[in-house]
């Protein structure tokens, strides 16, 4: 062995030097493939492990939860079955691990079961420990932890742990904030929901509709919340509150509503003014009037005069057919000609004098006259 | 011959199949299970069950095709759909082809050997 490896260092030596580095390129590039394919098999029967770990969990654990679940237990034996679970669980190394795998089995569980299995999974719950560690997570971890404990805290629907999950619905983190506060209002109810009264951080509108299906079971208990939301410092919040109103058709705030048409933040105008198109809120019109003049948004004009043909009459028309034979923005002749026909004003809009309109609105006029389209 | 009512758990989730064995083989019944609707007309074929309790969203055949089929072919087992999708389009194709009453999940498991009970009780008039 030792001749041939000298022979072979010899034989390098008497090679060109072109000759020399290709031979080395293909030792270096051999020793790399090797050692690619030793960590990709070390990686795959890690996996393996761990895979073949959690099945024989979820093989020995998965009788234990049916027993507690599908049976009348009595309290010891329920505690029985507690420590046998523990007892599978329970490793050194793989604590944590096994304990994550447990815990998605009974998320799984809980999803698709209801009544009296649903209580007996909760039970289950915080007597094996996973309350507690889902609330270690919550103090302690990174965001997408303290996300997800604070998911299964509330699938779980351990509303013990509300006034814990209350702390994070203002938190820097987006993602921790937004499934704080879904939590709060799942566990908590109606008076979870008075995170909202000091709410700084802004919430999306995907938020607001999670929020408004979680709190559909008490809506209507929320109508006296809906005045202090409006002044809310918070343009999001004043947002939430105004769909709130149109949902659930409250005009007893309707003073606030008024103001809200002059707000300084765009967004929350525009929902105002679509608030009191859907209240029908008539009396409003005038502020209407005076928001169009005042704003130099193309869209919120567009939005006000929209509203007009939903809630005007004969003076609307005429200040619509104005806009239309007057304003040299498109954009909002096209909407003041749409308003007309939704106003059923086929005259208004058809009655114009010759050389009265553009070419444009013309087109524009013929355009939202056409059926067709 | 055994005189335990026969059941056919057809569902493509093993946790909720394994699941749903359990409490009915606990509740008294002789309990079978096929993963997906392919496997469970094989057995229907070999075999006779007096309820057949399936999902609707599964590989191969679905749960709507797999009721549609026993129909067609006159099998007699009363058919339960247990199942995620709860809208009304889903519940009222589901009883247009022939399935037999409807259950969404998550279930109550109590409710679901009530309702077994009563198709039992109503499939032997």
């Amino acid at each position: 062995m030792r001749q041939f490896i000298i022979d072979i260092y010899y034989f390098l030596l008497a090679l060109e030097p072109r000759y020399k580095i290709v031979i080395i390129l293909v030792i270096v590039l051999l020793i790399l493939a090797a050692v690619m394919i030793s960590i990709v098999l070390r990686e795959r029967s890690r996996k393996n492990n761990v895979e073949a770990r959690e099945r024989r969990i979820r093989r020995q654990v998965e009788p234990i939860i049916q027993e507690v679940v599908f049976t009348d237990l009595d309290a010891s034996d329920f505690k029985d079955s507690v420590k046998k679970i523990n007892r599978i669980v329970d490793s050194t190394l793989y604590r944590r691990s096994n304990m994550n795998i447990l815990n998605e089995l009974l998320l799984y569980y809980h999803r698709n079961l209801g009544g009296e299995a649903f209580e007996r999974l909760e039970n289950l719950y915080r007597e094996i420990g996973l309350k507690q560690i889902a609330l270690e997570n919550l103090r302690n971890g990174e965001w997408h932890v303290r996300a997800k404990a604070i998911n299964d805290l509330s699938t779980m629907r351990m509303g013990e742990t509300l006034f814990e999950v209350l702390q994070y619905t203002d938190a820097d983190n987006v993602h921790v904030r937004n499934e704080a506060q879904y939590a709060a209002v799942k566990l908590g109810g109606k008076k979870a929901m008075s995170f909202l009264n000091d709410l700084e951080s802004p919430m999306s509108d995907w938020q607001q509709i999670r929020l408004l299906d979680q709190s559909r079971k008490f809506e209507y208990e929320l109508i006296d919340n809906i005045g202090p939301w409006l002044q809310s410092k918070n343009e999001t919040v004043v947002v939430f509150a105004l769909i709130l109103m149109r949902h659930l058709n409250q005009y007893h705030e309707r003073s606030q509503l008024r103001k809200l048409l002059y707000h300084r933040n765009e967004r929350v105008q525009e929902k105002a003014i679509e608030t009191t198109q859907e209240l029908a809120y008539s009396e409003a019109l005038d502020n209407l009037y005076e928001v169009y003049e005042l704003t130099k948004s193309v869209r919120i004009r567009k939005r006000i005069l929209r509203a007009m043909g939903e809630l005007g009459g004969a003076k609307e028309a005429g200040f619509l057919r104005e806009v239309l034979v007057s304003s040299k923005e498109y954009e909002l002749v096209m909407e003041a000609a749409k308003a007309l026909k939704r106003m059923g004003r086929h005259d208004v809009l058809t009655g114009y004098r010759e050389n009265e309109l553009s070419e444009k609105g013309e087109n524009i006029v013929k355009h939202v006259l056409d059926d067709r389209i | 011959m055994s005189d335990k009512a026969k059941i056919l758990i057809v569902d493509d989730e093993p946790l909720i199949r394994d699941a749903l064995a359990f409490k009915l083989t606990k509740d008294g019944y002789d309990v079978d299970t096929a993963e997906d609707g392919e496997k469970a007309i094989q057995k229907i074929e070999s075999e006779e069950y007096h309820i057949i309790i399936s999902d609707i969203m599964m590989p191969f055949i679905s749960g709507f095709e797999l009721v549609k089929i026993l129909k067609e072919r006159g099998t007699d087992a009363p058919v339960l759909m247990l199942t995620s999708l709860n809208s009304e389009t889903a519940v009222l194709k589901a009883f247009d082809l022939g399935a037999d009453d409807f259950m969404t999940k998550p279930f109550s498991p109590n409710e679901l050997s009530v309702r077994i009970k009563k198709l039992l009780k109503n499939s032997k008039k």
